[in-house]
């Protein structure tokens, strides 16, 4: 491979340099890009939500007569009565029904799927056994694990009574699964952060520059 | 007083020695070999089980620029396989980042003799979240009116397999954030789902693999390096992996020193 010969890759390249160059130390030309990429990312963005508007608002309303959508213009419009300091208190209406909305919509499935099949779903039994009546012991490991965590962690997080005695060491147990998972979490973080990073390198080396 | 040096070390030369850890691999990959997960596999032989003659996939491009070294590798991955088999497929993007980014990987399996409007299409951006996601599931057919290219949607082949959302063969939701599989599997219970998450995700997502609520789950950027191993071509992914194990191993030896001089200096100034 080749450096690129492509303006828009050279302009990539320098503004992810700029950027990068921030961990060394702020600098006019990290402001710079930084502003740009503010710029460029509301710009598309309004864009694209502009397209939205256009083909399933304002489309449909003109040349369709579907005069039912100036419920949901006239509610997206109260939205920037926020501007106008004596009519902002119209901007709740069109929030409240947004609200309502996403509640309604959410709550809803939410009973299903995350709370009965998620406690269906931890409701296993502590040995395991294949078809011949043989004890898979890794996968009861695994459940029996699974179990005792689910239950300490619950029991941690019941405050409605001072733990004490064997209680306690429960709810220390509860605390060391909960430490392990974070644990996890930040490791995936690590590991993701780094993806990124390659990412960016590859852009910068590879399509840029050339070298990989 | 080496100790003390170890415990505060500039981040600087954190920084250069993480840059050539992870640039070296890039440059001369050193093949370290990769364990292919069972949920990676699920998405492989789930797609591989289908008819192309009946079946049709979304591919979900949920995905924003900031997240996509992690996610985009598995998309084009997929997309690939998807091509490959011959199986068509919808793209609707629920973020905005979605629809630009899925261009670019269309038009390089068009260049390969994939067929717009008939093997594939990218259906553009829908605003409103998981309200979004579920007016979708309602109605995949007509939600989106044009796609991204300025098509009429309902005008093309590939929309003439699909009328309601139990005609969609499966879901693979690639995505950094939200609409996620919680939206998807909240709204869509009937259908068989699929996830491509970005790794920081993947812990909280576990629990409805579990629940086989998630069938099939590809892990950041390793699970796109896997899903590339299980289709015998190792592109990208897999060269980029060397480089994270290099990552993480020297963020480990960082982490080790730093405690190791930690404890030693505490022992020494009690003496």
């Amino acid at each position: 491979m080749s450096i690129s010969t492509n303006p828009w890759v050279w302009i990539m390249g320098i503004g992810m340099v700029s950027l990068f160059s921030f961990i060394y130390k702020e600098n006019a030309a990290y402001r710079f890009f930084e502003h740009v990429f503010v710029g460029a990312a509301a710009g598309y963005f309004l864009q694209m939500n502009y397209v939205n508007i256009l083909d399933r608002a304002w489309i449909p309303l003109v040349a369709k007569g579907r005069y039912s959508l100036l419920i949901p213009i006239f509610l997206g419009l109260l939205l920037y009565t926020r501007f106008f300091k004596r009519y902002a208190w119209l901007s709740r209406w069109a929030t409240s029904f947004m609200i309502g909305i996403g509640v309604g919509i959410s709550s809803f499935g939410m009973i299903n799927a995350q709370l009965i099949r998620q406690a269906s779903a931890a409701m296993m039994p502590f040995l395991v056994k294949d078809k011949l009546g043989v004890i898979l012991w890794t996968r009861s490991a695994n459940n029996t694990l699974m179990i005792l965590g689910t239950l300490s962690v619950l029991v941690y997080f019941f405050f409605s009574y001072t733990p004490k005695g064997p209680v306690k060491e429960v709810t220390h147990f509860g605390r060391w699964v909960m430490m392990l998972t974070f644990g996890v979490a930040f490791g995936n973080v690590v590991m993701g952060r780094i993806s990124l990073l390659l990412g960016a390198f590859e852009r910068i080396f590879g399509t840029w520059l050339g070298l990989l | 007083m080496i100790w003390k040096k170890l415990q505060d070390i500039d981040r600087r030369i954190i920084y250069t020695l993480m840059i050539v850890f992870l640039l070296y691999p890039m440059m001369f990959p050193i093949g370290i070999p990769i364990e292919i997960d069972a949920t990676t596999k699920d998405v492989f032989n789930t797609l591989k089980a289908l008819n192309p003659a009946t079946d049709t996939v979304v591919l979900a491009a949920s995905y924003s620029v900031g997240g996509a070294p992690d996610v985009g590798p598995q998309f084009d991955a997929v997309a690939k396989h998807l091509f490959e088999l011959k199986i068509p497929f919808l793209v609707p993007s629920f973020v905005s980042d979605g629809p630009a980014q899925v261009e670019r990987v269309l038009a390089r399996l068009e260049s390969l003799g994939l067929v717009y409007g008939v093997d594939a299409v990218n259906l553009g951006f829908i605003t409103g979240g998981e309200a979004a996601v579920k007016a979708f599931v309602d109605n995949p057919r007509t939600v989106f009116i044009k796609d991204f290219r300025g098509n009429v949607v309902a005008d093309l082949p590939i929309m003439q397999r699909v009328d309601k959302v139990t005609d969609l063969a499966y879901v693979l939701d690639f995505q950094t954030g939200n609409p996620g599989y919680a939206d998807w599997i909240r709204q869509a219970p009937g259908v068989k789902y699929g996830a491509g998450l970005v790794t920081v995700s993947v812990p909280a997502a576990i629990p409805f693999v579990n629940s086989k609520q998630i069938v099939g789950m590809l892990k950041g950027l390793r699970g796109a390096a896997e899903y590339e191993l299980l289709m015998e071509r190792p592109a990208l992914a897999v060269a980029k992996m060397d480089a994270q194990s290099l990552g993480h191993l020297l963020i480990v030896a960082l982490i080790i020193l730093g405690n190791t001089a930690h404890f030693v200096d505490k022992k020494l100034s009690k003496k």
